[in-house]
């Protein structure tokens, strides 16, 4: 299933991120928020805010007590600053493990072009990379970085209040809906069950 | 080489030089003295932060990037604007002037590297050695840094110091 994100989250680690600032800059977010981790080799880890929460697009399942802040980012704007630095740009669906919880439409993608091995790797790579965080850096402004959210309960919607299923969703639903209700039909029948009510 | 570099006058001498206001210079020197303060106090309290995550800068990076702090302080330099944690592990320590700004990237493998950007662009790129207990040549890279001659060895040009403010949140992980 492909999805084509307007606005995407970044995740930004709440505590050290950075570790001291200048407080005459607005806002505090550091470049380095925007350069591919050590896990980033396939890409930079985004989440497409019209499907997943800010409170879970700021959970990892891999450090569920770490609390984070999330920066709102334009997908053509920072698309836009990939091809002003010759970037190939690239955004794909890829399952986290909180998709694989809770199912298509799939709200984690990745944006191949900013990847630790190239960084790593090529020095031209590298000084891309480095621009093009540097720049998305400077163009967030402060009401697009949330404030550190708290770690999600069972109170709080996965989906953002805004959320509605695609028709192709909802028919994906229906039908597991209706094989949901076919097993239990047949588990009833098997166990004797269908009739729950005895005839006096 | 020390030697060497302690010839090179920093700007910030002469700037002062052409300021009357000696009120106004002492002020700036203890504002500059206390963010030096805090900004290496930042790094060293890196290395027992169990608040981060991931890639922690390990003691190699933390430690050179001490020395690089400490050395660059006696040398004049301007305090950096901005130290924040590589995301792969390390150090960045960002100095900036108008429109440039220098990066030094110490990584938790010892290796250093310097960035010079220009209205965000990456302009120089340079990795400077990867001995562990070395520290690299700041005036060499520095734009803070001009030459006996007058001329910098960038792009840097005599530009009036920036009145900036910075300061260590004591409520980083809560509230930024």
């Amino acid at each position: 299933m492909v999805n084509s994100p307007t606005k995407v989250y970044r995740q930004l680690i709440s505590g050290g991120n950075p570790l001291w600032f200048d407080s005459s800059k607005t806002p505090p977010v550091s470049h380095a928020a925007f350069l591919p981790s050590s896990e980033d080799t396939d890409g930079l880890s985004l989440i497409d805010m019209s499907l997943r929460s800010e409170v879970w697009a700021a959970h990892r399942v891999e450090s569920p007590k770490t609390q984070r802040r999330v920066a709102v980012l334009d997908v053509s704007e920072i698309e836009r600053i990939a091809t002003d630095f010759k970037l190939t740009h690239k955004l794909i669906c890829d399952r986290d493990e909180l998709d694989k919880l809770f199912g298509e439409p799939i709200a984690h993608c990745l944006a191949t072009y900013i990847n630790r091995s190239d960084y790593d790797s090529k020095n031209e790579a590298k000084i891309k990379i480095k621009s093009w965080a540097r720049t998305v850096a400077s163009k967030i402004a402060k009401e697009n970085i949330s404030d550190v959210q708290p770690l999600p309960t069972v109170y709080h919607c996965y989906r953002p209040p805004h959320f509605k299923f695609s028709s192709h969703h909802k028919a994906l639903m229906e039908i597991a809906i209706r094989a949901i209700r076919l097993k239990m039909l047949s588990f009833r029948a098997i166990k004797g069950l269908s009739r729950p009510y005895r005839n006096g | 080489m020390i030697m060497e570099i302690a010839r090179y006058r920093p700007l910030a001498t002469i700037s002062s030089s052409v300021t009357s206001d000696d009120g106004l210079i002492s002020g700036k020197r203890d504002r500059d003295k206390q963010l030096w303060s805090d900004c290496i106090v930042s790094v060293a309290s890196v290395m027992d932060a169990s608040r981060l995550t991931g890639n922690t800068p390990n003691s190699v990076a933390t430690s050179q990037a001490i020395k690089f702090l400490k050395r660059s302080r006696q040398l004049g330099m301007r305090p950096p604007v901005m130290i924040d944690q590589e995301p792969a592990g390390g150090i960045i320590v960002t100095f900036e002037e108008e429109d440039t700004s220098d990066e030094w990237t110490f990584y938790n493998s010892g290796e250093v590297e310097f960035t010079k950007y220009i209205d965000n662009k990456v302009v120089l790129l340079q990795s400077i050695g990867g001995a562990k207990n070395d520290c690299p040549n700041v005036s060499k890279y520095s734009s803070n840094w001009i030459e006996p001659t007058g001329s910098a060895l960038f792009s840097s040009r005599p530009v009036a110091r920036r009145q900036t403010e910075c300061h260590v949140e004591p409520d980083l992980v809560t509230s930024w």
